[in-house]
């Protein structure tokens, strides 16, 4: 595992911004971590670089305890997030410059290539970018030593379709050298090369699987019964049910197959006259997720 | 991972790139602040410069630590392989090359300008650039910027800690309303100084270590606080008591004291009412008049306040000096405390054995009502506590006023110059390392003596003492034209004591026998 | 300015249900059956196919090693991946498809309601389309 947490847990003035967190990104994967804001993404990623200590449980990166992540160790760890403080008066090409200097592995052609890409101005000073150029800078500075562990957060926000494009194609380029975890909103965007999936909810991990298992396990459901709504009970799996008449709506997040669900459909509500059920795309998952988490008292 | 010297390398160019315009501006200024003639051209805009340049040092030393802040959770560094350490050294070497560097390079300089020797100019140059002040306020001001995040937190917390003392002195001072004392012009004063900069000091190099080093902001906040708190006690709440029994814990010769002599003239003191308005001196042969006291003193005291006068005597060995630090006066009435009281200023608190029979009179006011209420209470008694010192010559030196500079043991780099057509003479010494307790210069063949203004004494242990140097400007009158011959003699302080005086009474007798005198 | 590289000439727009493995190897295949994409012609690299589709590298990866040996694509030494002339349906193929993938296409058809006459316009139409990209 690159990255594996136990029961970490950050407490901020009462407020238990992250409770009993077990992650685990196998080598190579690139995982979402997903959840509405103020749900602890931050928070956890920003214990796994140290930037915060754990008030409890220990995070392991790239065999590291956290806590003891050295000099050395941050040569193979890139950590990108949308409000970091640069040094604003350098432009970009100085900025790259120090950073070059302070990486033994750093590796210029790739620098440069990206500099190309991206089409940055390298005379411009870094506090003079637009957000975009800001962030495709700062894409640079994390992807250019060829880092074993990309850890992005947010790095997509507050960016225009085309800039987007570019801030992913960046992280695309070198994503089969490197594990990523990524935490996004733009879930669309980064479905594509998503290898698992992580979500958070108040602090706490809900699940974490991959995106296959996810999708298989997902599917909108809609049931229209032979005679009026006569359900009860309703299953726990079965998200933000919708009644209206004889037409039931709902989110399975238990699916395994049409058969098993029918059935459960009769069992709990009676005779159907018809059932329609389709997977969700990964916005669409999170969307319910959300919906369904919202109210919880945890 | 680079090697250290690289990456400070590294991250001094990238700091000399942001920051390089303001730091050549605080270099300069810190090279022309060494140059006395140059600044003194400036006249009314240099005090301004100064702060300027003080507080523009500080601000340079703060924003270079906030660049990559410590206490922070998006600072670029923090995810980089950039150890605290390094970062710490690279802050630090910084700052010396922005703003000690200079100081000494310009100190430096201008010595040899002076055309003192290429020692004296070096010795001079650490001395002055190199300060054990300035070290210490920069260290403070590189932990301040470790345990706070931005600017305008650290004006802020300034801001409100400067309050906080200001209000809690002024709380202090109505409740306790006296003369205030300047403790720190004593000979003793190194208590305080040296007190402060050993509590700066140390509470910012752990901090610093704490930062860089381990990220533990909450301990180095602990550690802030309570060093402030300590320093503050030090600067604003010490009191002469603790002063000086740190002080004669480190007594050189007790024995010197025990043999002394020390005398309590005889008889009831002196003492006449002062009526409410100043007056024009009248029974000036007891020298108990207004002017004595200053304004202060007399409108703490209130109208119609009992002033009297307080004499000792000494009987001092060939050359030795005695100082008197300290005078306090303490009314007991069965064994408690119910006054104190400290006289007014004086001219000269340093006696000598030949003359000089000023520096043991002290001049007291004591506002009428506790006159009344002490007087009126049988079994009152008069402690006269008197922080005494003795000093004894132990190095001379003695050259012609012809500008001519030498190195003399325990005094220093010393020259005279002689002014002929204003009769003045101007000494000049430099002495690195630690200081003499005191030091004189006198015209040979004259028995009148200057001393430096305008912090003569420094009972300093030399342990303490031993960073920096003074330079210690004396002038003196000469009479005719030839070249006169210097004599400048460096003491050492042999003993410090406490010696004690108990009278009945209020004025040193009984009721009966010392009276109150009435108001006119 | 322009950079002469193999663009990858067909969109992906995700659907959800069908892995993204699938997805990807069955527009690629739609391209070249359609002369979208001519025998020859350069197919882009796994960089540039995740890079332009938004998938990971080691999907792009998966899909062009399938495509290889699937003889959609053959390897050329010096120049790289390029489209392969459409490989000849194996013996089972017509089969398959003319009987079981009918079969399907048949229950899921009846299934949403739709009649004969709708069905097989939808097949002429989709047909047509085909044709006319070539």
């Amino acid at each position: 595992m690159i990255i594996e947490t136990q029961n970490l847990a950050k407490n901020f003035w009462r407020h238990d911004a992250v409770q009993d967190v077990n992650l685990s990104v196998p080598e190579g994967a690139t995982c979402a971590l997903i959840g509405a804001n103020g749900a602890g993404k931050t928070t956890t990623m920003r214990m796994l670089v140290n930037v915060l200590a754990p008030d409890r449980g220990h995070a392991c990166v790239l065999g590291v305890d956290s806590r003891q992540l050295k000099p050395k160790d941050r040569l193979r760890i890139a950590f990108l997030s949308e409000n970091q403080e640069l040094p604003d008066r350098l432009s970009v090409g100085q900025y790259l410059e120090y950073l070059s200097a302070l990486y033994p592995n750093w590796d210029r052609a790739l620098e440069q290539q990206l500099m190309a890409q991206f089409e940055l101005p390298p005379t411009r000073a870094l506090g003079k970018l637009s957000h975009g150029m800001r962030m495709k800078a700062m894409l640079i500075g994390a992807l250019s030593f060829r880092p074993k562990l990309l850890i992005l957060d947010e790095p997509l926000s507050g960016l225009d379709p085309l800039v987007r494009d570019e801030v992913m194609s960046g992280i695309l380029s070198q994503a089969d050298e490197t594990t990523i975890l990524i935490s996004s909103h733009e879930l669309s965007e980064i479905e594509g090369c998503t290898t698992h999936v992580a979500f958070m909810v108040r602090g706490r991990l809900m699940f974490q699987e991959s995106i296959e298992a996810l999708s298989a396990r997902f599917r909108e459901v809609s049931v229209t019964f032979s005679q009026g709504d006569d359900c009860k009970a309703l299953p726990e799996t079965w998200l933000n049910p919708e009644v209206d008449g004889a037409l039931l709506r709902f989110v399975d997040s238990a699916y395994t197959s049409d058969d098993q669900q029918l059935a459960l459909v009769r069992k709990h509500c009676g005779g159907v006259r018809h059932l329609e059920s389709t997977p969700l795309s990964l916005r669409e998952i999170s969307k319910a997720l959300m919906r369904a988490t919202r109210g919880d008292v945890p | 991972m680079r090697k250290q010297p690289s990456l400070i390398g590294v991250l001094l160019r990238k700091d000399l790139r942001l920051f390089g315009p303001f730091a050549a501006l605080i270099a300069l200024l810190q090279v022309l602040w060494q140059f006395p003639n140059v600044v003194s051209q400036l006249g009314a805009l240099a005090s301004y410069l100064q702060t300027g340049m003080q507080l523009g040092t500080l601000l340079l030393i703060v924003l270079i630590c906030y660049e990559d802040a410590v206490v922070s959770l998006k600072h670029d560094w923090l995810t980089r392989p950039v150890p605290g350490p390094t970062l710490l050294l690279a802050k630090g070497l910084f700052v010396l090359m922005a703003a000690i560097f200079p100081a000494i390079g310009g100190a430096f300089v201008f010595n040899l300008t002076q055309h003192h020797s290429i020692g004296e100019a070096v010795l001079a140059g650490l001395s002055a650039g190199a300060e054990a002040n300035s070290l210490a306020v920069y260290a403070a001001a590189m932990a301040f910027a470790a345990v706070t995040s931005n600017v305008r937190q650290a004006v802020i917390v300034f801001l409100a800690g400067t309050a906080t003392f200001a209000v809690v002195t002024a709380g202090w001072a109505l409740l306790h309303p006296d003369v205030p004392e300047s403790l720190g012009f004593t000979g003793s004063g190194w208590v305080i100084r040296d007190g402060v900069r050993l509590v700066m000091a140390i509470a910012a190099i752990s901090i610093l270590w704490l930062q860089y080093r381990y990220r533990h902001t909450r301990a180095s906040r602990g550690v802030a606080v309570a060093a402030t708190v300590v320093g503050a006690w030090i600067v604003g709440f010490m009191g002469w008591t603790t002063m000086f029994a740190v002080q004669k814990a480190l007594s050189p010769d007790p024995d010197a004291a025990g043999s002394l002599q020390v005398t309590l003239a005889e008889g009831c003191f002196p003492a006449r009412v002062l009526a409410a308005d100043a007056e024009a001196a009248s029974g000036v042969s007891t020298g108990l008049n207004a002017q004595r006291y200053s304004e202060q003193h007399r409108k703490v005291a209130g109208p119609n306040a009992l002033a009297f006068s307080t004499r000792v005597n000494a009987r001092l060995p060939d050359g030795n000096l005695l100082v008197v630090n300290h005078v306090e006066a303490r009314y007991l009435s069965s064994g408690r405390v119910v006054r104190r009281l400290r006289p007014g200023r004086t001219s000269s608190n340093v006696m000598k054995a030949a003359d000089q029979p000023t520096a043991g009179n002290h001049y007291w006011l004591l506002p009428a009502a506790d006159a009344k209420r002490l007087a009126s209470d049988p079994v009152v008694e008069t402690h006269l506590n008197y922080s005494l010192s003795l000093l004894a010559p132990k190095n001379t030196a003695q050259f012609p006023a012809d500008g001519s500079r030498n190195y003399y043991d325990g005094i220093g780099y010393c020259g005279a110059d002689f002014d002929r057509t204003s009769g003045e003479v101007a000494v000049s010494c430099f002495k690195p390392g630690a200081q003499p307790a005191f030091l004189a210069a006198s015209i040979e063949g004259s028995t009148e003596s200057a001393v430096p203004r305008p912090l003569p004494m420094n009972f300093a242990p030399v342990a303490l003492d031993f960073w920096g140097g003074k330079r210690d400007d004396i002038r003196l009158a000469a009479h005719g034209s030839e070249i006169p011959r210097v004599t400048v003699t460096a003491y050492e302080a042999r003993a410090h004591f406490d010696r004690r005086f108990i009278r009945p009474g209020v004025l040193g007798g009984t009721g009966a026998t010392c009276p109150l005198p009435s108001a006119p | 300015m322009c950079h002469i590289t193999n663009v990858t000439p067909f969109r992906l727009t995700l659907t959800p249900g069908k892995s993204i493995f699938d997805q990807v190897v069955f527009a690629a295949t739609r391209s070249i059956l359609s002369g979208a994409l001519e025998p020859g012609q350069g197919f882009p690299s796994v960089r540039a196919l995740a890079a332009d589709l938004k998938i990971h590298p080691n999907t792009a990866h998966k899909v062009i090693q399938h495509l290889i040996q699937e003889r959609w694509l053959e390897v050329r030494p010096g120049i790289g991946t390029v489209v392969a002339a459409p490989p000849q349906a194996r013996a089972g193929d017509r089969q398959r498809l003319l009987k079981e993938e009918v079969e399907k296409f048949v229950v899921e058809a009846r299934r949403v309601g739709a009649d004969l006459d709708e069905v097989v316009d939808a097949i002429k139409a989709g047909w047509q389309h085909m044709r006319g990209n070539k």
